[in-house]
């Protein structure tokens, strides 16, 4: 047995963190604990075999006549990075679905969202515009003023980027209507009372 | 310099809350689990990728079985009062049909879900709280879902082999038999 199986943690029940029997998992169907009698259903897939740290390789070292690696000029070339296409060894090789990517193209990527797996959060601005839309008709005069500020949130929000999942951009369209519509009114009710200040 | 990749299609698999303010959903993509937790003007995402899920544990908790009893009550009470009215077009009868009306509606909603559960995906970093999956029938529907899609990424085991595999790295013991030591 390697130092990685050994280092295999057991699964605990959830409940009283006592080890759980094998026998119990993947039966398809709810379990009890044998200690706390919880129900537990657990699943388990062929990588809960797999070690913790399987370590990756340093690199071959580059022979003669052979492609060097751009970063590590002593270490043999195996990929191209799929972004820039620079030669990269092993130890720089960063597979991120399915493509190959050096580690410079990672973090510039990661830098400018240009990565959506690298995302772990995102600014909803289309829902941020529509609501400084709709929320101020509860107390409208207040609207004079949140009015423009929600017309430039929605224009701006039109090119940033918003969330990874599946969404249209009728928040934004909605904001820009209400907003323009407001912007309207007031400006309607200004050109009004100002007629009517006149005569 | 990195050119930006096709955007991935998800599908969404489960959603939920967190006391009734965040809300949470689950989703699949081509090779990974995505659970997102969203404010409704930020979202936080954490991607599981099938290659490197080890598991899924689900303990069942008793949200569901309180919920069923308070609501029932609740509902049990309005009904009461409204079949001993001798008059059920009152104003009070009319008041009481109207506040029981959601309740029975929210208790029947909740006895169809099924079960509640606390969910968690296993991890070689350890386990991931997974709060979009709330119901043990959505949990066993997406184990079923599941189990082709990580075959294709981690290969396929029988269950006897990967349990007694599992079993013996747990207690030490070695997973295939020893060759008998030559004299």
């Amino acid at each position: 047995m390697t130092s990685g199986e050994r280092s295999l943690f057991p699964l605990l029940c959830s409940s009283c963190h006592t080890p759980l029997p094998a026998a119990l998992c993947n039966s398809g169907e709810s379990i009890h604990c044998p200690h706390c009698s919880r129900q537990l259903q657990v699943e388990l897939f062929p990588a809960i075999l797999r070690p913790l740290h399987e370590g990756g390789s340093v690199g071959l070292q580059v022979a003669e006549g052979e492609a060097s690696c751009f970063y590590h000029p002593d270490k043999q070339a195996v990929k191209i990075c799929s972004s820039c296409g620079r030669f990269i060894c092993s130890l720089c090789e960063i597979d991120l679905a399915g493509r190959c990517l050096c580690p410079v193209c990672l973090e510039q990527g990661r830098q400018n969202e240009q990565l959506s797996e690298l995302v772990t959060k995102r600014t909803l601005h289309d829902s941020i515009a529509l609501n400084t839309t709709l929320l101020p008709l509860l107390i409208w005069p207040v609207t004079l003023i949140t009015a423009p500020i929600a017309l430039y949130l929605a224009v701006t929000a039109w090119r940033k980027p918003s969330s990874i999942l599946p969404r249209t951009r009728i928040r934004i369209i909605l904001a820009l209507l209400f907003s323009v519509l407001q912007i309207i009114g007031w400006a309607a009710l200004g050109v009004f009372l100002f007629q009517k200040w006149n005569s | 310099m990195t050119s930006p990749a096709q955007p991935i299609k998800y599908r969404r698999i489960a959603r939920g809350s967190i006391a009734m303010i965040m809300r949470c959903s689950l989703w699949l993509g081509d090779d990974h689990l995505l659970s997102v937790k969203s404010t409704g003007y930020t979202e936080d995402y954490v991607r599981i990728y099938l290659k490197d899920l080890k598991g899924i544990v689900s303990q069942r908790t008793k949200t569901w079985m309180l919920l069923n009893i308070l609501l029932g009550i609740v509902v049990g009470l309005c009904g009461i009062v409204i079949l001993n009215t001798n008059d059920i077009f009152s104003g009070g009868t009319i008041a009481l049909f109207i506040v029981g009306t959601p309740f029975l509606i929210v208790f029947l909603v909740n006895l169809l879900k099924g079960p509640t559960c606390k969910t968690n995906l296993l991890t070689p970093l350890g386990l991931v709280d997974i709060p979009a999956l709330q119901r043990t029938r959505k949990v066993t529907r997406l184990i079923q879902e599941l189990r082709p899609l990580v075959a294709a990424q981690q290969g396929s085991m029988l269950r006897s082999e990967l349990l007694s595999r599992y079993d013996n790295q747990r207690t030490g013991a070695p997973s295939t038999p020893a060759p008998s030591p030559t004299p």
